[in-house]
């Protein structure tokens, strides 16, 4: 029993202590900017750094407001940001003051100091914000000092010319982007000179225009021209799936060709039988072959 | 089919850029002709009307700044009035410092012809201008100047010590403010 009283004691005497130890806050810091060589419209930045214990939570309704404090500070903005932190919350808060005071001569202003509110459940605690003390100078001389038009006072700000950067910057983009696309459709159609690979089928059209229906063989040799030299290589029956791996747009005339090809071997090779409307549909296949050149199929 | 679609899609891109280009241009076109006014106006041409009523509010400013070289205050204040909420805030902020001068300038002149009941909202509204332009700006050195000027010309009322904060401070001067009974005379 006695050793149940000692050990009861020795808890009640330790929560005790700790309840006595308790503060809300652990870790307080008030940065501040060098506190002389202001003068009347320079903004003053105080940044509050702030960790908390327990979820201990900063109550915002007892931060100074934004708008004017005091007859010659103005709260500018205000800047709260929080996290969460193993067992409480890190506080960062920027505040942004604006000085209106004209002195005479070098004068120690004061920034207010203030209270912030910590609350957790039903407790509240205070951390203060300690004054600062900051000197502010005068901008001008004490003497009244006075030109052709009386007292001295700086001229009007001259009207701005108009930015147009951003519109010469959309202007270079939007050129670019049409003699791109004008640059492109041109090579598709064939129409630059130096290129002259997207012409073949026109040159094999011209060529075609020449034979009369008897001509087969020159015909089917003008077509088997302008296809080995999309090819880069002679082209047979036998690669053409490796001619439609390399050049997929021509298989939309994979029939044509396969056609082609077969009238072709019929011609040079068995006998040279071939239909009577060979060289017609040497030109469909050619202008067939001219518009995926071209890019229109 | 895909080549067919990809020409078409060539044909819209260039089409739409082109259209974008025109359309730059034409901004471009407006915004010389827009500097050329503002280069007039400040250079103290005479420019129509017309030409200033709808403009941005750049080329308001330089006719604000006309009227004001020419005397005429009341309209280069009108002027400056229907701009003080362009959403620039440079712009916005040498707005508020133009219309700070004319205040000022007002307010000196009437100080000068001894007027000291006329100066005194004058000086309060430049004051006013002068703050907003800082607010806006804060490195805005000439506002800062004449706002110091303004503040000569006319003092804060409250005397600033390092101790006016303090709750017993403010708890002296709460009892100073209550009027005493005068003294009757025997």
């Amino acid at each position: 029993m006695k050793r149940f009283w000692t050990g009861f004691l020795l808890l009640q005497c330790l929560s005790a202590c700790t309840d006595t130890d308790y503060t809300p806050v652990s870790d307080f810091e008030f940065l501040t900017p060098r506190p002389f060589g202001y003068v009347n419209g320079d903004e003053i930045r105080h940044r509050i750094m702030l960790e908390t214990r327990n979820g201990v939570q900063l109550q915002r309704g007892g931060l100074p407001k934004r708008g004017a404090l005091n007859r010659w500070l103005n709260l500018n903005s205000l800047a709260i940001s929080e996290q969460k932190i193993s067992g409480g919350f890190h506080y960062e808060i920027d505040l942004v003051y604006q000085a209106f005071y004209a002195p005479l001569e070098v004068k120690m202003l004061t920034i207010p100091a203030f209270d912030l509110l910590l609350a957790q459940g039903g407790h509240v605690a205070t951390q203060t914000v300690p004054a600062w003390y900051f000197t502010l100078s005068p901008l001008r001389e004490l003497s009244i000092r006075k030109d052709e038009s009386g007292e001295y006072m700086r001229p009007d700000a001259p009207p701005p010319l108009l930015n147009d950067n951003g519109v010469r910057y959309g202007l270079l983009v939007a050129v670019t982007v049409t003699l791109s696309s004008a640059v492109y459709l041109a090579y598709l159609y064939g129409y630059l000179p130096g290129l002259p690979k997207r012409r073949i089928f026109k040159q094999a059209r011209k060529k075609l225009a020449h034979c009369s229906e008897r001509q087969t063989g020159e015909a089917l040799s003008v077509l088997h021209q302008a296809l080995n030299v999309v090819n880069g290589a002679p082209l047979f029956r036998h690669q053409l799936a490796d001619f439609y791996r390399r050049h997929p747009h021509y298989q939309t005339a994979g029939s044509q060709l396969d056609w082609f090809f077969q009238t072709s071997n019929q011609y040079f090779f068995a006998g040279g039988d071939t239909s009577a409307d060979t060289v017609a549909q040497c030109h469909t296949l050619c202008a067939l072959c001219l518009d995926i050149e071209g890019g229109r199929r | 089919m895909k080549n067919s679609l990809r020409t078409i899609a060539l044909w819209g891109v260039l089409l739409l850029g082109g259209g974008a280009m025109l359309a730059q241009l034409w901004t471009l076109y407006g915004i010389a002709r827009t500097n050329g006014l503002i280069t007039a106006l400040a250079s103290g041409q005479e420019v129509t009307l017309d030409k200033v009523v709808n403009a941005a509010p750049e080329v308001r400013l330089a006719r604000a700044m006309v009227l004001k070289r020419l005397q005429r205050y009341d309209e280069a204040l009108a002027t400056l009035n229907l701009i003080l909420d362009t959403p620039d805030p440079k712009l916005q902020a040498k707005i508020r410092y133009n219309l700070g001068n004319i205040y000022l300038h007002l307010a000196i002149a009437k100080t000068e012809a001894m007027a000291i009941n006329d100066a005194m909202p004058l000086v309060a509204l430049a004051k006013q201008s002068y703050r907003q332009a800082l607010a806006l700006d804060s490195q805005f050195w000439d506002a800062k100047y004449n706002l110091e000027v303004a503040m000569r010309l006319l003092p804060e009322m409250d005397k600033i010590t390092n101790e006016e904060n303090s709750p017993v401070n403010q708890k002296s001067q709460l009892w100073t403010t209550v009027p005493g009974f005068p003294r009757g005379l025997p």
